[in-house]
């Protein structure tokens, strides 16, 4: 039981960085970011390459989400930014259209085959936590997504860059009228953004199996989480992705027919009661 | 006779903020009632609660003598409750012909009907070109609402409102950024509806000549109530009303400026046209402020004001062959933030605070967001100029009074060290109290050496503090006041703010 | 407007006609062009008529291909199956519209995206009923259905065809109906205002939910008539690259003209027959097509020669 939760918690952590992003984007941006899932998936990429050439796990879990930072900079100041103007369907559309590319660019890069790295010597054990036996590398990542969240409350609650973003997501066109450069903190804020969906992808490299699909699984789970924890809210999409991670584990467990579709059933659930999601702001 | 709408205890607030403090409104079948107020005083909201887009918090509304109060828009239409909108507001991408089509249908109760061909529905074609030929568009049936004129895309919405056959039109603003050829069009249009005795008219409407041409009754709206309610006559004559309008001559005049106008000029404005899509809103204005002035900019609301002072802010894009100067700079096609990092900063009627962040913090964004953290408007120095703002530098923006966040507002501004501060509305919604704090607080920010620029419709206001005025109405500037004038009691300005 | 219908029977002519001079490549092509139409103009029912991007349609195609196999497997005749499967679909879309059609604009993308994995999860899982990720196999065609001389089989890829397309062309005929009629123009008013809309009288909720229920019976017609076209029905039909197809067709063609899907569907799955054959990499092309029309061509093909010859007459 207490095993299953623990396992169903660090699963959400992956779920909860790509949410994060997400969320984060739409927040300041309202731009709903379909590739992010994509950059997930290149975060994985990047750091086997990196660990490839390096052949040390740490300085793949640095250098691959750096890498799909700047994966993230091209695609908002190279192309993002030239449809703000238009209809949200095509902000959307774009960011559709970088999911098809990425996934094959990927494919035609590496190939379809499902490459399996190993995990880190240091974090390969397991520790004894009463009478179960759970795998180091499991609370290695309990304890980055913990500390990634905690790290983006003290980022946006107590630094400058935070309250320029919150002011900014409040109001864009008062922040302006103060002198805040929007267009250059949206980049910043994308970027943050691909940053930490990069890093969910890198840190699922040694134990999840990397393929070119693997995006496309976790954005829809990211979507279900952000709508069920209301768009734009950071505390609803970490709690969304603990909720789902451990529907998914306890499902797995007593309900394995429906565990895939326990995720959607909740956020039916809640929508019916809540259409804005769990923290969300309703809709004017 | 029953009353055809019977509204009672009407209230609706938005967080904090009462909009619509229980307003009692019976109106009898036939004629023009008009609705005035000052901005804020809750006037949309009120129609907003009328058509059925908000629902009311306490209330009821009475319509014909049935219960309609939590009746949705679409309901409310078929009950005989039509509207038009402040900002315009038909379907761009249809056709003119298709547009009136639209609530015609609905109308006939067909809207939802999958198979008959709109060609083939000959009674609804009849009608949609006589509702055509009523507003005298019946010449650009096959045209896209998008391509038309504003004063024919107004005169559009009336025909989608009529085609609703309503017994009650709610007009909001029928003739907000029109010229005047296009206003007496609108105004003939509405003049002739109201002939037809079937239907009765509620008008909102900021353009007093307006209102007082056209409806036989009067509703003044103050913050929220109904404080005044009669034949036009009346109404001009009501000293509550004219208060409202002109404002209290209770606060103490500011001491006059040495060498008034002698400056350099900080701000020069030439030939600014500007407006909202198609809506022309300002016609050719050009004026100057010297440096270490403090210009008022007169007129009652939807008269140009706030966009004279967004176009300068850099809000709002101005047309072309518009001019502005800031210190000799030309800014009229900058983005926001440079012209704040040049030293214009704008402080809008509605405030804008950041709600979730306290009041400190929306101080530091103003200093973040030019890296001038050490600007000279310090907190002790803000302190001096706002003595209530030193007790809650820590409360969350939302948990502020309307004056308090004007304070913190204007605080806020002056953080990113402006050479020219532009106030929207300063005194507008607040007690006397707060309003001679504002005063004072104005004097000290000009003995800092910064410009002002205000827009106010607070006659007694301006001419407390304001060393010259400038009067707008409908977008053009028609008349500039000297000190003297103004604390004179100059005819012309009265003439212009008041009733 | 004679002219224009002159030009539509000559097409359905031609598509009708084409077993005749076609082989069965071509004929296989040509019928999933046809089918790839309907499930685009479903859908842009929803995005170019209504102003929703729907990112669910492969739900609905999935519910139709898996109704009419499950019941052609139990022996119900063919076209008994495909409609039963239609209105399966439409009945699928109301219980999912229900909550769709509560919010609209993003969170409408994102809530049928995610329904429509939510109907691919089952799909998937229950494999006592879908026969999970293998899908079901070998479903026969067998006869048609109707009384008399009329009950043909349809086991032969020709007759199929026929029988197919007919449908898919009656489809057309009825959709294009809709859009030019009180209903359509009612769609139209709440893509360009639904507030004003509102104002006019029409029940916009509701408006929008009987246009969702409609594009997922078209939808769920298309997948019904996949099902014995392809004999076999698997999960991807639900998958949301599924639902993708009729988004880039749709947006090829230009989702302000009924044309346009229909267009679209030709363009896309003729261009993918060409690209499959130089590189498995299609998708990429297809990204970097739908790139440079979201950048520069909004309005897709038939936008983009609307314009041209507008400014063509202007001189």
């Amino acid at each position: 039981m207490l095993f299953q939760g623990l396992v169903g918690l660090s699963e959400a952590m992956y779920l909860w960085l790509v949410a994060a992003g997400l969320s984060l984007i739409f927040g300041v941006m309202r731009v709903l970011n379909f590739a992010h899932g994509s950059l997930y998936m290149l975060g994985a990429y990047f750091a086997w390459v990196a660990f490839r050439i390096s052949g040390s796990f740490w300085v793949a879990l640095v250098v691959g989400p750096l890498l799909v930072a700047a994966a993230g900079w091209v695609l908002e100041f190279g192309f993002l930014r030239r449809v703000y103007s238009a209809p949200e369907a095509f902000q959307l559309l774009l960011t559709f259209a970088f999911v098809l590319i990425l996934d094959d660019a990927v494919k035609l890069a590496f190939g379809p085959v499902y490459q399996s790295p190993p995990t880190p010597a240091a974090l390969s054990g397991a520790v004894r936590i009463g009478r179960s036996i759970l795998p180091t590398y499991h609370l290695f990542i309990l304890a980055v997504g913990g500390l990634v969240g905690l790290g983006l409350w003290f980022l946006l609650e107590k630094t400058s860059f935070g309250l320029i973003v919150r002011a900014t997501a409040a109001d864009r066109e008062m922040a302006r009228a103060l002198g805040v450069r929007s267009s250059r903190l949206f980049t910043g804020v994308f970027v943050l953004g691909a940053w930490l969906a990069g890093l969910g992808g890198a840190l699922s490299m040694p134990v999840r199996a990397i393929s070119p699909g693997m995006g496309e699984f976790i954005i829809i789970e990211a979507f279900v989480v952000v709508v069920l924890g209301g768009l734009g809210s950071l505390r609803g999409a970490f709690l969304g992705a603990v909720l789902i991670g451990l529907l998914h584990a306890y499902g797995l467990l007593f309900m394995p027919v429906f565990e895939l579709a326990l995720a959607y059933m909740a956020m039916a659930a809640v929508l019916i009661v809540r259409p804005w999601g769990l923290f969300g702001v309703r809709e004017a | 006779m029953t009353a055809l709408l019977e509204v009672s205890g009407l209230a609706k607030s938005f967080d904090d903020f009462t909009a619509v403090a229980g307003v009692d409104l019976s109106l009898a079948e036939g004629g023009i009632t008009g609705v005035i107020g000052p901005n804020g005083a809750g006037k949309t909201t009120f129609i907003n609660l009328l058509a059925g887009k908000l629902l009311p918090d306490r209330g009821r509304i009475l319509f014909a003598g049935a219960d309609v109060t939590r009746l949705p828009a679409s309901a409310r239409v078929r009950a005989g409750i039509a509207r038009t909108f402040q900002v315009t507001n038909v379907f761009p991408r249809l056709t003119v012909e298709q547009n009136v089509a639209v609530p015609v249908l609905a109308r006939a109760g067909q809207s939802l009907k999958p198979w008959r061909r709109l060609e083939a529905a000959e009674g609804i074609h009849a009608e949609v070109r006589r509702l055509l030929e009523a507003v005298g568009l019946a010449g650009r049936a096959a045209e896209d609402a998008a391509v038309l004129s504003h004063g024919d895309r107004r005169l559009l919405e009336i025909a989608l409102a009529l085609a609703c056959e309503p017994r009650l039109l709610l007009l909001d603003e029928p003739t907000a950024g029109m010229g005047a050829g296009e206003r007496d069009r609108i105004l003939t249009q509405v003049r002739a509806l109201a002939a037809r005795r079937s239907l009765t008219i509620l008008l909102v409407e900021h353009d007093m000549e307006v209102v007082f041409g056209l409806a036989d009754r009067i509703v003044v709206l103050h913050q929220g109530k109904a404080i005044a309610d009669g034949v036009p006559q009346r109404i001009r004559e009501d000293p509550r009303v004219r208060e409202i309008y002109l404002g209290d001559a209770s606060v103490d005049p500011l001491p006059a400026r040495e060498g008034t106008g002698a400056g350099a000029p900080l701000l020069r404005v030439e030939r600014l046209d500007a407006g909202y899509g198609l809506a022309h809103v300002l016609h050719g204005v050009s004026f100057t402020v010297a440096r270490g002035e403090i210009v008022a900019l007169l007129g009652r609301n939807g008269m140009g004001k706030t966009t004279t002072l967004r176009n300068v802010a850099g809000l709002n894009t101005p047309w072309r062959g518009s001019a502005i100067f800031l210190a000799e700079k030309s800014i009229a096609s900058e983005p926001p933030e440079r012209i704040a990092e040049l030293g214009a900063s704008y402080v809008p009627d509605d405030r804008r605070i950041f709600a979730d962040l306290t009041a400190a913090e929306n101080l530091r964004v103003a200093e973040l967001a030019l890296r001038r953290v050490k600007s000279r408007w310090t907190r002790a120095r803000i302190e001096s100029v706002f003595p209530p703002l030193a007790k809650l530098w820590d409360r969350k923006g939302r948990h502020l009074s309307g004056g308090e966040q004007k304070m913190l507002a204007i605080a806020r501004a002056l953080t990113t060290d402006p050479a020219l501060l532009l106030l929207d509305e300063p005194s507008e919604g607040l007690g006397p109290q707060i309003v001679r704090i504002l005063a004072g607080a104005l004097a000290q920010i000009r003995g800092e050496g910064v410009t002002v620029l205000l827009a106010d419709q607070n006659l007694m206001f301006a001419r407390a503090v304001a060393d010259r005025a400038l009067v707008m109405e409908r977008g053009r500037l028609v008349h500039a006041a000297s000190r003297a004038e103004l604390a004179g009691n100059d005819p012309a300005i009265h003439r212009y703010l008041a009733v | 407007m004679r002219a224009r219908l002159a030009a539509y029977v000559l097409l359905a002519a031609l598509v009708l006609l084409l077993p005749a001079v076609a082989g069965p490549f071509l004929r296989y092509l040509v019928l999933n062009m046809l089918l790839l139409a309907l499930l685009a103009l479903s859908f842009n029912l929803l995005f170019g008529m209504t102003g929703l991007l729907s990112f669910g349609q492969g739900a609905f195609y999935a519910g139709g291909a898996y109704t009419a196999a499950l019941l052609l497997r139990a022996g119900v005749p063919l076209l008994w199956s495909i409609l039963l499967g239609a209105i399966a679909a439409a009945v699928l879309a109301a219980v999912l519209g229900a909550f769709c059609v509560r919010n609209t604009r993003i969170y409408f993308s994102m809530l049928t995206l995610a329904f429509g994995m939510l109907v691919y999860a089952v799909v998937w899982k229950w494999t006592s009923v879908t026969g999970g990720d293998d899908g079901l196999i070998g479903i026969p065609r067998g006869r048609i259905g109707l009384p008399g001389p009329l009950d043909v089989r349809l086991d032969a890829p020709v007759p199929y065809y026929l029988f197919a397309a007919v449908l898919v062309l009656l489809s057309m005929a009825v959709l294009h109906r809709l859009s030019a009629s009180p209903l359509g123009l009612s769609l139209r008013a709440i893509r360009e205002n639904a507030e004003r809309a509102e104002s006019s009288g029409i029940p916009v909720r509701r408006t929008i939910y009987i246009a969702f229920v409609t594009a997922g019976l078209f939808a769920g017609l298309s997948g019904a008539l996949l099902a014995p076209l392809e004999q076999t029905v698997s999960p991807s039909t639900a998958h949301w690259t599924k639902s993708a197809e009729p988004v880039m067709a749709t947006l090829i063609g230009g989702p302000l003209s009924f044309l346009g899907p229909i267009v679209g569907a030709v363009v896309y799955l003729g261009l993918k027959e060409i690209i499959v054959r130089f590189t498995e990499y299609w998708l990429l092309v297809f990204g970097l097509v739908l790139l440079g029309t979201v950048l520069a061509f909004r309005g897709g093909l038939l936008g983009a020669a609307g314009e041209l010859l507008a400014r063509r007459r202007r001189g």
